[in-house]
């Protein structure tokens, strides 16, 4: 892709098809692109951090559409692209050819509602239980919050989410799982939003559950 | 045949292939000819007996699976951004991801097979059943978050495989994701087999797909012909 930089007769930075315009000592250079045939460890690393983001960020997209929303983005820059670097930055961890997503580390959402208090989760049956403490005492939060909620399955790239669970006074939501048949492990994440949907809380990781009742 | 002399001034002393052009010394001669074309049959001559390369041997195999499955590779890996054909595209991911063994004894890793992929919503807890009344059923999950409304109208594209006789058990219904099963008669010629099955869900406006899930493998047992 490139860029149109404003002047008067303008300028073409970056690639169109097969041709690559940059600045070379003052002068735009415009050249057919190169053929790589060979990538270096960090080329290698990049690109297998960019697919684990991709997978990571695809089943979630309705969550980080409402999480991301609100959050200040350079000009141009959509929720997905914010997310995209968050994550891609802050939430890989190892060395290429080992990298591995630290889903401790991930973030679904992100704004200036306060996070929430004395979340958690556990697995009851075949539900998983979220709850937390309304923390009404605090003037930012309202009532009429809304939780969101996240159950991320790393094996599979999947997940379950909520954007507009239970208000912040019921102090509850459970999230119903499919019949799984093998064991599966479940990342999970809560976040709440305001009833205009103007105001978002960054998420926060709630721990691992290991579904195993086969 | 051309020949030249050394101390051209156009050539000067160029030794070697040029496209479609060799430059060689032949008794002390420099010359042009044309290069020599490939005889296969003696190529093949040459090399009967002989395992094929790695590279060659994968991608027969995968080659020749992704044909017999290609009514559902095609809309898998149809209409796909960067506009190449949906073939190719289905061999080079399972290429890369979906051969097992050593070479030369290749076999397909067939849970890691992808016959779609796409963002919509996969599957959720598929499943493949068969009963003795010659029906297999393939049956899947929504989860309570899901949307229905949005997601209930995709038709599931469900392939059923043989490994046995390397065929599809075609049989071209397909059902919406609301109705949760597909139960589909099966052939005498698939008795003692192993089936593979695979499920993918299109959107009724044919805009998205998810990425296929692999459902599960089941072997069909004879009739007991004493019943």
């Amino acid at each position: 892709m490139a860029r149109l930089i404003p002047g008067a007769l303008g300028t073409v930075i970056g690639r169109v098809g097969n041709m690559v315009f940059y600045e070379l000592n003052g002068q735009i250079i415009g050249r057919r692109i190169g053929v790589v045939d060979k990538f270096s460890d960090a080329q290698l690393g990049n690109q297998m951090e960019f697919g684990l983001a991709t997978l990571l960020l695809n089943p979630v997209q309705k969550f980080i559409r409402a999480g991301f929303r609100t959050t200040p983005k350079k000009a141009g820059h959509t929720f997905h692209s914010v997310a995209f670097s968050l994550n891609k930055k802050n939430a890989m961890s190892g060395k290429y050819p080992d990298i591995a997503i630290d889903f401790s580390r991930v973030v679904f959402s992100m704004g200036s509602l306060p996070l929430p208090v004395s979340a958690e989760v556990k697995l009851a049956d075949n539900r998983l239980q979220f709850s937390w403490d309304p923390n009404l005492e605090n003037e930012e939060n309202d009532p009429s919050d809304q939780v969101m909620l996240v159950a991320y399955f790393p094996t599979t790239f999947q997940a379950l989410t909520v954007q507009n669970g239970s208000p912040r006074t019921a102090a509850k939501h459970d999230i119903l799982l499919p019949s799984f048949k093998k064991k599966m492990v479940i990342e999970t994440y809560m976040a709440f939003i305001s009833e205009d949907r103007e105001r978002v809380s960054s998420s926060i990781y709630l721990g691992q559950i290991i579904w195993d009742k086969q | 045949m051309a020949i030249f002399r050394k101390t051209d001034p156009l050539f000067g002393d160029v030794k070697g292939v040029i496209g479609p052009v060799v430059v060689t010394e032949t008794r002390g001669v420099n010359v042009l000819k044309l290069r020599p074309a490939i005889d296969r049959k003696a190529r093949r001559r040459k090399n009967k007996g002989k395992t094929k390369p790695a590279q060659n041997l994968k991608m027969g195999l995968i080659s020749s699976f992704i044909a017999a499955i290609k009514e559902y590779t095609e809309i898998g890996f149809g209409k796909n951004r960067n506009g190449k054909a949906e073939f190719p595209l289905a061999v080079q991911y399972n290429l890369a991801h979906a051969v097992a063994g050593l070479h030369p004894n290749f076999s397909i890793n067939y849970p890691e097979v992808v016959i779609s992929q796409g963002n919509r919503e996969m599957a959720w807890s598929s499943a493949i059943t068969y009963d003795d009344s010659k029906f297999i059923t393939v049956s899947w999950e929504i989860p309570d978050t899901a949307n229905i409304r949005e997601i209930g109208n995709d038709l599931a594209y469900i392939l059923l495989y043989d490994e046995t006789i390397q065929k599809t058990l075609y049989s071209g219904e397909k059902v919406p994701r609301s109705a949760l099963s597909l139960r589909t008669e099966i052939y005498d010629r698939n008795f003692g087999s192993i089936i593979h099955a695979y499920l993918f869900f299109v959107s009724a406006d044919q805009k998205s797909r998810s990425r296929s899930d692999y459902v599960g493998s089941i072997v069909i047992p004879f009739p007991d012909i004493n019943k």
